[in-house]
């Protein structure tokens, strides 16, 4: 301590650092994107990049509005990660002017009001999206399919396009809905490409997977439940297929699988990961299959903050009765 | 922030992650798309069967679409060898009374013709409802029918009867021919031969000879190739034609322009003016009961006036029988003149011979009003003409009528089939009609006249 | 080994890092392991836990390889001081080690005639009492080598009255780089064995219990064999070999308690009391057998030369030899620029003045890292830091609320508990310096913390006093080290156990 100058240890530092980990969630990324642009071409791939930029442009703007000094040389690469997030979770025909509006609320209300990156308790690109969800539910009905979706088309990015009557996706086959060929979100599609990206994350570091795991098992236990009360039947299919193409599972690696947002203790990300679960499952049988999606996740997000809290005080708790029979 | 070593490992994983996210796709598209497929064919079949069963439906992707926003889809079933077997045009028109009617309406492929109605359920709160039993009656009158389709009532009661059924009257029944007096570029002098009975055109031919006499007639050369024209063969055209002219009866209907071609016979771009000219002469012959031989006898005695000698004196005969002989070179003896001896007009042969042999025969000067009572009489239902055709005319229009009236913003010189409506339900029959004539409006956009 | 079982903690940080422990495997086979001869050293009197010993020569004297130069001072907790090469002493002057102690130092400059005091050599009866034993330990100045510098003969001593079960050899070494400890296994296996079964009879203990890396297999066969080679010798301990998962810092007592014992210490705990078990590093073993076998008392140890900008040297070097001399003989450090370290390079402080800052006992390895620029972004919540906190405590937490002032609210999230083992400043993805904060807020709590561990210790020690108080004069003696040795052995002397005293201590 008393060698005031220079670095204190320790002196070696993981290569882990914030940007690196963001640049990880944009690798992992990749696979829906390439997925997305695959099925839906170029207007999907202008998108991502929109949203991306707009991001980064609302970012740089709120800072400078709250007059935060950010340093120079510090690229904030969350923001790009928030907008793809965003644009992956958009329906394919969705005008650019929708998207900015997730993205001004996303970057403005849920990451800067709350002190930038890091600080943020909302994911804001969970929050952006179902801003627009709840605030223009028509303009996000575009999902133009098979013959009526065009790779190069880009009119639906400047103008509104007719709703398009979603198919009964439980017509589709599994091998179709696995590999993402139905239509849906542009990112949440194609389960591979979504495993692909969480197996990356995993590997890199990046993700904790208490939440997403007690997730996917509570809707997979718990779906048959849920589904017996509100409509009397159940069936397999309807689970894989709901599992498959709700977007859940993307959900489940990219919004519940955050650091930032999401409890970092065993026992909370898990209670966290099985409240999402039950509110996804008890909601969606009221509300649009986005909502039903997106705010649990938000309410877990609040309730990740207090969770930790508690499982802290508990184990503080243990110490101190400790210290209570040590003395 | 990241060392060069890093940020390289970084991209490459990144590239990995692209190739992989690729492949994925990629092989999960082709993997799935079969089964998409699959899934599509039977989700169309349990569609279609009830109006068009085809082995397998292709959706068709058209700019034609655009202009049709009651156009659902339209379909294109095959059979299973991939055969085209018809369309299936999904639909939504408004009725009437602003209602939506949402139906499949199946059409042959070769013919047009409707082959299959049917509703589908209704999917909002402002639909309009037919009974199973008014679609049934609505099938049975619809069905085997050729888009477009009009309702008889509905025209023929606007019209005046007698003004429709037969385009010219006083026609004397008989064969009547007329042949140009002159040839063409190409060595041919077209001839026009024609049926009449009744009063009425039930016959008529338009082909060309060669003037070179080793050569074959002009239909026999275009079937073979040797006379080109752009458009169908030349032999088509003009069957076309003939047929179109046996619907109208009268060649004014033909709405020919005046670069001599016409829009309203479907496959007919040639030049028509000649066909329309010996078509006038023959008609005037046959008020004038100036029929073939007395045509042949004629042009023999313009021969004769010219060169003391008639057609088979001088070798002018063919083994057809007609007079090949073009009078190119004696244009004074077929052109009307004016006082400053300009050419204004053309004589046609009954005219001449009367000029050759003095305006004495009654049977040449006076119109032949004796048979008039009997082509009156004689009530040409325009529904015994329909069917074969491409969207002519049928000849129970009037001639005004060919652009002032029109239904579904077609014109009824289109209208391929008249029908009755269904008993008790005009309004619905009138909506389906409608639907079908929407797909008419679409199948004419999008095959570009290629029926 | 039977027992297949992994031994760990929970959490602290995995060898499947980014830091890749295992990458050491292949070092410890190359090792170059060296004899250092250094032109002079530099030979600090506090190098313990304790106060200074005395220095107990002049400028200009000569001095023996082997010879004692610091002398504890009359009842006090502290040990004596050797000299490891023969020469001059030109200096003797206070010097400030990187820890920010203050301490007189004496400086002798090599004259490279390796002269050995006559003592040094193999003892030829190895009969020793266990007082006999703990009092030449003690006179050799042995202290922990893993780097908590407590005398061992006063560890030895606590850990017989307490009469512990368990006698724990530390084989763990699981900072980053360095491999001193698994040096020390590989090159002297027997010494390890001896010098633990030695002081496990000492203490009295029934087991005893090596504790090394499930990943150390070159290591764990040499003290297999080792053991194989004496466990007739040594009846009545029951040996065992315990693996651990390879974790940092696994080595800490508190956490081999967890993760052995499953027991939590708190503050101010002991092994000995709480489970009956004692842990020693085992380059103290060694150093210990040596002693007792060999006459050596503690004047040279094993030194990593190590980081990511150097290999993996290991050199056995005379105590003091001034970190220069050290990189001098690591040939494969180029760059002028990168970072001294002494000590891990986690838990270590930076070298300013290579030059004068010596090797000390406590000083297992010495760092050689780049300098590297860790982007500082703001905290993202990750919670990495608390998720690799072997203490679980929440740096982030306790960083934010140091920051803000709240220093009675940080200490209720357990800010003292923590052991500055840097695990989380290593991991921070935003680059935030969080243990130097916090150990800092840690250590002054410390002070009071052991204020109070004082005045039971006190109490604790309190019926040797009087013991020890009747041969104090004897340990005045501690004119050379060879008439003390023979003094030591003969009077059987037990160590001078002192209260820990209040210290500077980092």
């Amino acid at each position: 301590m008393s060698n005031s100058s220079g670095k204190l240890a320790p002196y070696i530092h993981t290569e882990k650092s914030a940007p690196y980990i963001y640049m990880t969630y944009l690798a992992a990324l990749v696979p829906c994107c390439v997925c997305s642009i695959f099925y839906y071409g170029l207007r999907a791939a202008l998108l991502i990049l929109f949203c991306m930029v707009t991001f980064v442009l609302a970012d740089r703007f709120c800072g400078r509005l709250s007059g935060r000094r950010v340093t120079g040389d510090y690229f904030d690469i969350s923001s790009l990660v928030s907008g793809m997030l965003i644009a992956l979770m958009l329906p394919p025909d969705t005008t650019l002017l929708t998207a900015l509006a997730a993205v001004v609320f996303a970057s403005l209300i849920t990451k800067q009001v709350f002190g930038g990156a890091g600080s943020n308790i909302l994911n804001s690109a969970c929050a952006g999206r179902l801003f627009v969800e709840l605030a223009w539910p028509t303009n996000l009905q575009g999902f133009s399919y098979r013959e009526a979706n065009s790779r190069l088309a880009l009119k639906s990015l400047i103008f509104q396009q007719e709703p398009f009557k979603l198919p009964d996706i439980s017509q589709f086959s599994l091998a179709e809905l696995v590999a993402g060929n139905y239509p849906g979100m542009i990112g949440t599609t194609c389960l591979i490409c979504i495993v692909a990206g969480g197996i990356f994350l995993i590997l890199k570091g990046s993700m904790r997977l208490y939440s997403p795991v007690s997730y996917v098992l509570t809707i997979v236990t718990l779906y048959p439940v849920a589904t017996l009360i509100a409509d009397k039947t159940f069936t397999y299919d309807g689970m894989i297929v709901y599992l498959l193409s709700s977007g859940a599972m993307f959900v489940a690696v990219f919004l519940l699988g955050d650091l930032t947002t999401m409890p970092s203790r065993f026992a909370s990300g898990v209670f966290a990961g099985v409240v999402c679960g039950l509110l996804t499952l008890i909601t969606k049988t009221f509300l649009s299959p986005v909502v039903s999606l997106l705010a649990p996740v938000l309410a877990v997000n609040f309730l990740s903050f207090v969770l930790d809290f508690f499982s802290k005080t508990l184990s503080r708790r243990k110490i101190r009765s400790r210290e209570v029979d040590v003395s | 922030m990241m060392t060069r070593s890093q940020l390289k490992k970084f991209i490459t994983e990144v590239v990995l992650l692209f190739i992989l996210g690729a492949a994925i796709v990629i092989a999960g598209y082709f993997i799935s798309q079969n089964n998409a497929e699959k899934r599509v064919q039977s989700e169309y079949h349990t569609r279609f069967d009830s109006v068009l069963d085809s082995y397998s439906y292709k959706k068709v992707k058209s700019k034609a679409l655009e202009d049709f926003p009651e156009i659902d889809g339209v379909y294109i079933g095959y059979s299973a060898t991939g055969i085209a077997e018809g369309y299936v045009i999904d639909l939504t028109v408004k009725s009437l009374s602003e209602q939506d009617l949402s139906m499949l309406v199946a059409l042959d492929y070769e013919s047009t013709r409707v082959v299959g109605l049917t509703l589908n359920p209704g999917n909002g709160e402002n639909d309009y409802t037919i009974s199973d039993s008014e679609m049934e009656l609505i099938r049975e009158t619809v069905i085997g029918r050729q888009i477009p389709i009009a309702f008889e009532t509905e025209d023929s009661s606007e019209d005046d009867d007698a003004s429709d059924k037969v385009a010219i009257t006083g026609l004397h029944d008989g064969v009547y021919y007329a042949q140009r007096l002159f040839d063409d570029r190409n060595k041919y002098i077209d001839y026009v031969e024609m049926e009449v009975s009744n009063g009425v055109i039930t016959k008529v031919k338009w082909d060309a000879f060669s003037t070179d006499k080793t050569n074959q007639d002009r239909s026999e050369a275009s079937l073979r190739g040797a006379y080109e024209i752009s458009g169908l063969d030349w032999a088509t055209q003009s069957y076309n034609l003939c047929h179109a002219l046996l619907e109208c009866q009268n060649p004014d209907n033909l709405a020919m322009k005046s670069n001599g071609t016409t829009d309203i016979v479907d496959g007919v771009t040639c030049d028509i003016r000649p066909f329309v000219e010996l078509a006038k002469e023959c008609i005037n012959n046959a008020k004038a009961g100036y029929d073939k031989d007395d045509y042949m006898n004629g042009i023999n005695a313009m021969l004769t006036s010219l060169y003391d000698k008639n057609s088979e004196d001088l070798g002018y005969t063919n083994s057809d029988g007609h007079i090949v002989f073009s009078f190119e070179k004696t244009p004074e003896i077929y052109t009307i003149y004016n006082d400053d001896e300009v050419a204004v007009g053309v004589l046609e042969v009954r005219q001449i011979e009367a000029k050759i042999r003095g305006a004495s025969d009654p049977s040449l000067s006076l119109p032949d009003a004796q048979d008039n009572g009997d082509a009156s009489g004689n009530d040409i239902s325009s529904g015994e003409y329909d069917y074969s055709e491409d969207g002519l005319t049928s000849g129970g229009d009037a001639d005004e009528q060919i652009f002032t009236d029109s239904l579904d913003d077609l014109p009824m010189s289109e209208m391929a089939s008249f029908i009755e409506p269904a008993p008790d339900c005009y309004e619905q029959t009138r909506t389906v009609v409608k639907a079908c004539n929407t797909c008419y409006k679409f199948l004419k956009e999008y095959m570009n006249w290629k029926v | 080994m039977a027992d297949r079982k992994r031994y760990s903690f929970y959490r602290g940080l995995f060898t499947g890092d980014v830091l890749n422990f295992s990458k050491r495997s292949p070092f410890v086979k190359e090792i170059m392991f060296e004899r250092i001869y250094p032109t002079k050293i530099i030979l600090p009197m506090k190098m313990h836990y304790g106060v200074p010993a005395i220095p107990a020569v002049k400028v200009g004297d000569y001095v023996k390889i082997g010879q004692c130069v610091g002398i504890p001072a009359k009842g006090t907790f502290s040990v004596p001081v050797h000299s490891g090469i023969s020469g001059k002493v030109t200096d003797i002057s206070d010097i400030r080690l990187p820890n920010g102690i203050l301490t007189p130092a004496i400086t002798i400059v090599n004259d490279q005639k390796r002269t050995k005091l006559d003592s040094v050599k193999p003892r030829s009866g190895l009969s020793l009492t266990a007082k006999e034993a703990i009092s030449l330990i003690r006179n050799a100045g042995i202290c922990g080598m893993g780097g908590e510098g407590i005398p061992t003969a006063a560890k030895l001593q606590r850990a017989r009255t307490e009469s512990v079960k368990d006698f724990l050899v530390n084989c763990l070494q699981s900072e980053p780089y360095s491999t001193s400890d698994l040096v020390a296994i590989t090159e002297y296996p027997d010494y390890v064995v001896l010098g633990s079964c030695a002081c496990a009879r000492a203490v009295g203990a029934s087991r005893c219990i090596f504790l090394i890396s499930e990943n150390r297999k070159e290591q764990r066969h040499e003290l297999e064999n080792s053991l194989a080679k004496i466990r007739n010798d040594f009846k009545d301990l029951e040996f065992e070999i315990k693996l651990f998962r390879e974790r940092f810092p696994q080595g800490y007592y508190r956490l081999v308690a967890r993760a052995l014992y499953k027991k939590n210490l708190a503050a101010g705990e002991t092994l000995e009391r709480s489970c009956k078990a004692v842990l020693f590093n085992c380059s103290t073993m060694l150093a210990c057998w040596e002693t007792l076998s060999d006459n050596i008392p503690m004047m040279s140890r094993i030194v990593s030369v190590t980081g990511d900008a150097s290999g993996g040297h290991n050199m056995l070097v005379p105590i003091g030899t001034p970190i220069s001399e050290l990189l001098l003989n690591a040939q494969d450090i180029k760059n002028g620029s990168d970072r001294i370290v002494w000590g891990n390079c986690l838990t270590g402080i930076e070298v300013k003045d290579p030059e004068n800052t010596p090797v000390v006992k406590t000083t297992s390895v010495i760092s050689v890292v780049r300098r590297i620029e860790v982007p500082k972004t703001p905290c993202i919540h990750c919670g990495l830091c608390s998720e690799c906190c072997p203490m679980n405590l929440s740096p982030n937490t306790i960083f934010e609320m140091l920051n803000q002032g709240l220093r009675q609210k940080a200490a209720e999230e357990g800010a003292r508990e923590c052991i500055a083992c840097g695990s989380c400043s290593y991991v921070c993805p935003s680059g935030i310096d969080l243990t130097p904060a916090i150990a800092s807020f840690a250590g002054e709590g410390r002070i009071i913390e052991s204020n109070s561990l004082l005045d039971n210790s006190v109490a604790m020690g309190r019926p040797y006093e009087d013991f020890d108080m009747s041969s104090v004069g004897e340990a005045s003696l501690l004119e050379d080290y060879s008439d003390n040795s023979e003094d030591g052995r003969k009077s059987a002397s037990d160590s001078i156990t002192l209260p820990f005293e209040k210290d500077k201590e980092v």
